[in-house]
Parts: C-alpha cells; sequence; structure tokens
C-alpha cells in the first residue's frame, strides 16, 4: 500500500483571489487555473524525502505546467497540499482525471483522482448563464441581485470600455481574469442573488422520478454558486476596468433583498485589497446561495421527492423559480439565517408538475471562533522570515486541524501590493506539529525589495475541503460541499453605509 | 552525459516491449491488445541513463494505422505524461488519456512513444527516426488468423518527405523468440503456439480485400513503390501457413536504410 495518498478530490483555485471555486470545482472558460492537491502520509513511520508529481491527465485539452516537489520530513498521518498551474481552455466539460506519482524510499506510487469541470457560457439574446455537465445544462437567469443602494464607483483609471463590453461575455470574463490592471478600485453594484430562474435540462430525458447528479457527485445548487462566484469577481474587475461591471441581469434591482433595510457597501481600497474584496464577496454569494438551498438536499432534489411522474412519462426538464431574502446579515463563517421561496417544476412528456416551498435555512459553513497568531513588526534589514500561525475552531468549538482545511495568508501592501501563501498543518517548517490543528505558513517581505516598507494588511482565509469518498452514493457526496469560506472577514449587512470588512491584522515593515 | 533519456527499441526496432497496451477503462488493468470500439491507455517505460536528474521530462504517445514509414505529422497523437527520473533510474509512465480504439486497430498495436526534456531533446524535425534516436520507440505488432492456411494483412506506406521517394518494401519470416519479451504485455494467457510454422508464397497484393485466393496475383516478397511527397498508398501482405505460426517482419527501406518496420504474428483460425 502506498504510504502517500491523496484523501480528497484535488480543487480548484482561480488566479485572480487565489480562492478555490465553490466545491472545488474547474471551469473550462476561466482557462488558467491551480490544480490543488492533498497529500497525506498514511504509512506507520515519518517519510524523510519524497518526490511527487502530476504524471497525466485525461483530457489534452487540459495542459499541465509540469512542477516537481520534494517533500521532506512528512510525518505519519500529515498532510501537505501542494498546487500545480493548468490551463483548462481546451477541456469539455465533465470528469477528468490526474495522476499523481509520489516516490519515496519505499518505492514509486500512482494515484489517480477524479476533477469535476464545469463550461459556463453567456448567451446575450436570453441574458442567461448556461453550464454543461455529461448530466444536462443547467440554464440561470439572475432576475436581480441584492447590492448597495445608489452605488456610485469611480471613474475607472484606465478605461477599456471596448474590451468590457465586446462580444461573449463568458470571453469578456476569461480575458479579465488574466489581463487587468492590478491596481483597480473595487465596487460592485450587485452582491447577492436575489430573484433567479434555473432550468435543468437532462442529458438524456430520464424517466422516472429521479435523474442524475451532475458530475454524478454535486447538487445542482453548486453549479449555481460557480456560476455567481465567477460572475461576482469578474464584474469587480470589469467595473474598474472599464465601467460595466454590472452583472448581467434580466430586469435589475428591485429592492433590497431584506426585511431589514439596505444593503451595505463594501469598501477596499484598490490592488491588493481589492482582490480580497472581490473574492470575499464573491464567497458570501456562494456562501448565502449554498445556505439558502440547503446542503442536505438541494431544491431541484426535494421538487424530484414532491412530483412523481405519471408511469411511462419522460422529464424533459425542471426549473427553478427562486427568491432569496436575507433576514440576517450574510456574515462568512457564521451560521446567518437566509429565507428561500422556490418554486420546482417538472415538464414531462405528459404533464407539468410543481412543488413550491418557503423556509428558512442557516449557514453550515461555519467557525465558532479562530485565532491568529503572528508578529506585527517585521525588520527587512534582518532577512527575517514572517510567520504566521492560525487556529480555526468548528461550530461546536472543535478545533479544525489537517486536511480538514484549505488556509491561506493574503498580504496587502501599502501600495496595492499583493501575496498569497498556503498555511499548513504538516509538521514542515515553519510548521512545528503535524495535525495538531495549528496551520502555519511564512513569507518573505524582502521580495518586494525596499517598497516592503510600510503597514501591510492580512487576512487569513479557510476554506472547507471535499471530504466526500469514492465509496459514497452520489447522494450521500453531494451533501458534502467543499471550497467555502468559514472565516468571517466579510460581513454583508443591511443597515446600509460600509460593510464590515475587517482584515485579520496587519504588520508594520520596517 | 547529463540526462539522457530512452524508450529501448525491440529486436526488429519496431517491436518495443517497453511500450504497452492496457484495454479497458482501468489505465491500470492488466496489459493486452486493444479492442475496437473499446478504450485502451498506453504505457511507456523511460529510463535515464545520464547522470543528472531528469526532472518534468515530457512523453508523448501516438498511434497509427498499421503503417510503415508514419513519423509525427501522420500518427495520432494520444496525449502526453510527465516524469522526473533519478540518474539510472528507470520508470512506468502512463498516458491517462484514454486511446479511443477504432477498428483498424483491432488487435493490431502499432503504437509509439517519445521521451525528451529541454537538456535533452530530440532530434529536430516530424521524423521520428525510430532506430537510431533513444527518445523514441516503436511497438508495431499485428496480428492475423490464417484461415485454411491463408492469411492477409492490410497496411499502409507514408512518404513524409517533401520529395519524390522510391521505397523498397520486404517481408520475411522471423524466429518466433522475438516476440518473448512481448508476451507479458500482450493479455493474460497469451501463449504461442508450440509449433513454429512455416510460411510459403509470402507476397504482396495491392488490394486491401484480397478475393477468394489471396494469393492470386501477389508479387514477389520484395516489391518497389513509388512514392509523391507526402502520399500514402496501401498494400496487402500475403501468405500461406503451414501449421503453428509464424511471425513475418516487413521492412520499408530507402536510399539504403531502413525507415519503417512491422511484424505480424499469423495465427491458425482453427482451434482458436
Amino acid at each position: 500500500m502506498a504510504a502517500i495518498t491523496v484523501p480528497n478530490r484535488p480543487f480548484a483555485t482561480e488566479v485572480i483571489t487565489g480562492l478555490a471555486l465553490p466545491d472545488g470545482i474547474f471551469e473550462a472558460a476561466l482557462g488558467q487555473q491551480r490544480i490543488n492537491a492533498q497529500f497525506e502520509n498514511v504509512g506507520g513511520a515519518q517519510i524523510h524525502n519524497a518526490t511527487i508529481y502530476v504524471e497525466s491527465v485525461s483530457h489534452p485539452g487540459i495542459a499541465v505546467t509540469p512542477r516537481t516537489y520534494t517533500v521532506s520530513d512528512l510525518a505519519s498521518g500529515a498532510s501537505r497540499v501542494l498546487s500545480w498551474d493548468a490551463n483548462f481552455s481546451g477541456a469539455p466539460a465533465g470528469v477528468h482525471f490526474i495522476s499523481f506519482i509520489e516516490e519515496d524510499a519505499t518505492g514509486r506510487n500512482r494515484t489517480i483522482k477524479k476533477i469535476f469541470v464545469t463550461r459556463i457560457a453567456f448567451d446575450p439574446a436570453t441574458v442567461t448563464f448556461s453550464a454543461s455537465t455529461p448530466e444536462g445544462t443547467i440554464q440561470v437567469t439572475l432576475a436581480d441581485l441584492v447590492g448597495p443602494k445608489g452605488a456610485c464607483c469611480p471613474t475607472p483609471k484606465h478605461t477599456d470600455r471596448g474590451a468590457s463590453r465586446e462580444g461573449q461575455l463568458m470571453a469578456q470574463v476569461a480575458r479579465l481574469f488574466q489581463g487587468h490592471q492590478p491596481d483597480f478600485p473595487f465596487c460592485m453594484p450587485g452582491y447577492l442573488l436575489h430573484d433567479f430562474r434555473v432550468v435543468v435540462t437532462p442529458n438524456p430525458p430520464f424517466a422516472g422520478q429521479y435523474g442524475d447528479l451532475p458530475f454524478q457527485d454535486p447538487w445542482w445548487k453548486i453549479i449555481l454558486c460557480i456560476i455567481a462566484v465567477l460572475l461576482l469577481i469578474a464584474a469587480a474587475i470589469a467595473e474598474a476596468v472599464g465601467g460595466s461591471g454590472s452583472v448581467e441581469v434580466a430586469t435589475g434591482n428591485t429592492d433590497t433583498g431584506s426585511p431589514t433595510g439596505d444593503c451595505c457597501g463594501v469598501r477596499a481600497g484598490g490592488g491588493g485589497s481589492s482582490y480580497v474584496a472581490a473574492g470575499l464577496v464573491a464567497a458570501a454569494a456562494a456562501a448565502a446561495t449554498a445556505a439558502a438551498l440547503s446542503d442536505i438536499r438541494d431544491p431541484i432534489r426535494r421538487g424530484q421527492d414532491n412530483t412523481s411522474p405519471a408511469a411511462g412519462e419522460i422529464t424533459l426538464s425542471e426549473s427553478l423559480d427562486a427568491r432569496l431574502t436575507y433576514v440576517e446579515p450574510v456574515a462568512l463563517g457564521r451560521p446567518f439565517k437566509v429565507q428561500a421561496d422556490w418554486t420546482y417544476t417538472r415538464t414531462t412528456s405528459g404533464n407539468t408538475y410543481t412543488h413550491s416551498v418557503s423556509e428558512t435555512n442557516v449557514n453550515e459553513h461555519v467557525l465558532s471562533h479562530y485565532l491568529i497568531d503572528a508578529p506585527d513588526v517585521v525588520h527587512l534589514f534582518s532577512r527575517d522570515f514572517w510567520v504566521v500561525k492560525a487556529q480555526f475552531f468548528d461550530g461546536d468549538g472543535n478545533i479544525m486541524s489537517g486536511n480538514q482545511l484549505f488556509a491561506q495568508c493574503f498580504l496587502v501592501g501599502p501600495h496595492g501590493e499583493y501575496a498569497q501563501f498556503v498555511l499548513q498543518d504538516d509538521g514542515i517548517l515553519p510548521d512545528e506539529k503535524p495535525v495538531d490543528g495549528i496551520y502555519t505558513g511564512l513569507f518573505n517581505f524582502d521580495v518586494f525589495e525596499m517598497q516592503a516598507r510600510g503597514l501591510w494588511l492580512y487576512y487569513v482565509i479557510a476554506q472547507d475541503v471535499n471530504s466526500a469518498q469514492p465509496n459514497m452514493t452520489p447522494e450521500e457526496a453531494a451533501q458534502i460541499i467543499g471550497g467555502l469560506v468559514r472565516t468571517h472577514q466579510l460581513t454583508i449587512d443591511f443597515t446600509g453605509g460600509t460593510c464590515p470588512f475587517v482584515a485579520d491584522g496587519h504588520v508594520n515593515v520596517i | 552525459m547529463a540526462v539522457q533519456l530512452e524508450i529501448r527499441d525491440g529486436n526488429p526496432w519496431y517491436l518495443s516491449a517497453d511500450i504497452w497496451v492496457v484495454p479497458g477503462t482501468d489505465p491500470t488493468g492488466a496489459p493486452g491488445l486493444p479492442i475496437a470500439g473499446e478504450t485502451s491507455f498506453l504505457w511507456a517505460h523511460v529510463r535515464n541513463n545520464g547522470n543528472s536528474r531528469a526532472q518534468d521530462a515530457t512523453v508523448n504517445f501516438y498511434w497509427a494505422n498499421p503503417a510503415v514509414g508514419f513519423d509525427r505529422t501522420t500518427a495520432n497523437f494520444v496525449g502526453s505524461a510527465n516524469v522526473t527520473l533519478e540518474p539510472q533510474q528507470a520508470a512506468d509512465v502512463l498516458c491517462l488519456t484514454p486511446w479511443q480504439v477504432v477498428w483498424v486497430n483491432d488487435g493490431h498495436e502499432c503504437v509509439l512513444a517519445e521521451v525528451f526534456h529541454p537538456s535533452d531533446p530530440p532530434p529536430p524535425g516530424p521524423a521520428f527516426n525510430v532506430p537510431t534516436d533513444p527518445h523514441v520507440a516503436q511497438r508495431n505488432l499485428n496480428i492475423v488468423m490464417a484461415a485454411k492456411g491463408m492469411f492477409h494483412f492490410a497496411f499502409e506506406i507514408h512518404n513524409p518527405a517533401r520529395v519524390r521517394r522510391v521505397v523498397t518494401i520486404f517481408a520475411q519470416q522471423d524466429d518466433f523468440g522475438l516476440l518473448e519479451p512481448l508476451l507479458p504485455t500482450m493479455g493474460k494467457g497469451f501463449q504461442l503456439p508450440k509449433e513454429q510454422g512455416r510460411i510459403r508464397q509470402l507476397g504482396f497484393v495491392p488490394q486491401r480485400c484480397p478475393g477468394e485466393d489471396p494469393l492470386d496475383g501477389a508479387s514477389e516478397e520484395k516489391i518497389e513503390v513509388e512514392l509523391e511527397p507526402g502520399a500514402r498508398t496501401g498494400l496487402s501482405l500475403v501468405g500461406r501457413l503451414d501449421e503453428g505460426g509464424a511471425l513475418v517482419n516487413v521492412v520499408e527501406q530507402a536510399d539504403g536504410y531502413e525507415v519503417g518496420g512491422l511484424s505480424v504474428l499469423v495465427l491458425p483460425a482453427e482451434g482458436r
């Protein structure tokens, strides 16, 4: 048996914010992304020296930049995150596979893991986004978004309206993700989904009560979360690039989306903080959508539960008309409530069936609290590394450790500089002990040379990891959702004014 | 010596045992013969004969119709893989991109793999140069059944050169024992017939599907074919098998050098 395994499905991070995409699903329209995988020593002894690389992928449309890592002194039970750049432009939607090679003193081991790839397109005629999966196509029409009232964005420094308005929206999104001015000011007219319509066209139409889940794993709502995340990040940048960052909606903002008042606005000072703001607002949209539509059983499945087609009927399409109402502030990583009113419609070869629900659900991707320990002063002349340590406690107050989380530190410099690095709980320096729940990482401010001088903000962001295992049924696996932010840096409330968007600390580089 | 990568040729050079096929949907399954209409996976055994580490070397995999003389422009790219090898180390490398086996490949293994590294690149140009270039190896083994002793096997001849070429194609029976290194990757339980048979009336016909008597109108075991630049043509190898099984090698020569080759394992249809 191999000493090092990959216990969880490898997951995607996008290149703008560095955050994991919802449920770690890769999006072909984005092109460049990072493949991240956790490597766990499941043997009884420490592995002194291992080499790890991506051997091959199952489709030539996925171009992985080769890289071989050397991992030293990986303790028994410890898990380390490694990443590879990859371009998914040529990948069709579907389930794909990656083979990893790990070699140590005991031999050479191969681990083959599956990943999911979607391909999102936009139809400007119908203002509809669609994502194809092997099991069918999901179309999403965003009728309305919740955002700050009277959002007034600054004039872009680098106006490029032509680039932002032309052609296919998703091609534009991909371009924005690859080439934009890094000092863009953050301003988004809309943050959270409000009214939307989802249409699932199964491939092929199915007989009986239940259709397949996308990729035989996640709920259809995860695809909705991915669309929301990509659009919101792209919109933030598009607004800065060409003042056209209004996310494509069918009818425009109609009300506040909350019974308590107006949505606050997120303020970010440009540069690195805008990346973090864009990522966290998008993460809030994903978390709120996922919470509203429930992890246990999403509305499409519940609609199927409650609408049995007659014998001999074939289900041709399913739709969901939903309205989300934010009865509490959307506080990332906290158990906020969202009201969901939705109607599921099943259209069969012989009839139409509906099922409506009005309910309030709670965000389950939470931390009760987290602790961060990092020096507040770094001296450039001493060439010391800046070491940050973080501990995260789940909703019941239990410490989380090892491969339960994907933790990163984001640094925002005094002149808009931006850097990020992964925190590990693997016992490899600078981490002191494996799987003790203290995630550690380091940064060398020397890379910015003299420009590093000044006050830097830091954000330690932890996302959960999909831990579904191959022996689970699709329905069991679908209930496990990864890639949602659990830390507390952003709250979107409904008291107007400015949203609480708070760094975890600052470090003075002198 | 730096990085010095190799995928070993076979004997003859187009019968490499360091490339093989795993039929089915499990890429880590047992080696065997490709089956038309089904998925297969390609593997290569790659070695670093140098004294420097080969980090992130690239391995490319191709398939081709049963043919002689193909190059990178006429072979079908399947996919690629990466491998990191210490000095004097060797490893099996999997191409995780599945090979969708088409009808012309049913039972035929015209597959090729090449390995290279920035510090040990392949020679320039589209030609594979299998006999002289250690980076590349080919497994061009084809299995045909002889019904009532007669057999035929269609294959292509490519001229990838930019000039008209006259190539010589000749066939000859070779020793059964040359297949011994390949047996472990020819499928579970695959065995050669106990008796090495004798091939008679070996020759070529221009038809893809020869008539009732395939030997009718067959040319000698050695013919010359003239090909325009980039052209392809086809021939069928025909012959008669007396008992047992036999190995026939078909070689393409141009300007006095071997530029292509394939092997045909002829087995009796009766009793299999």
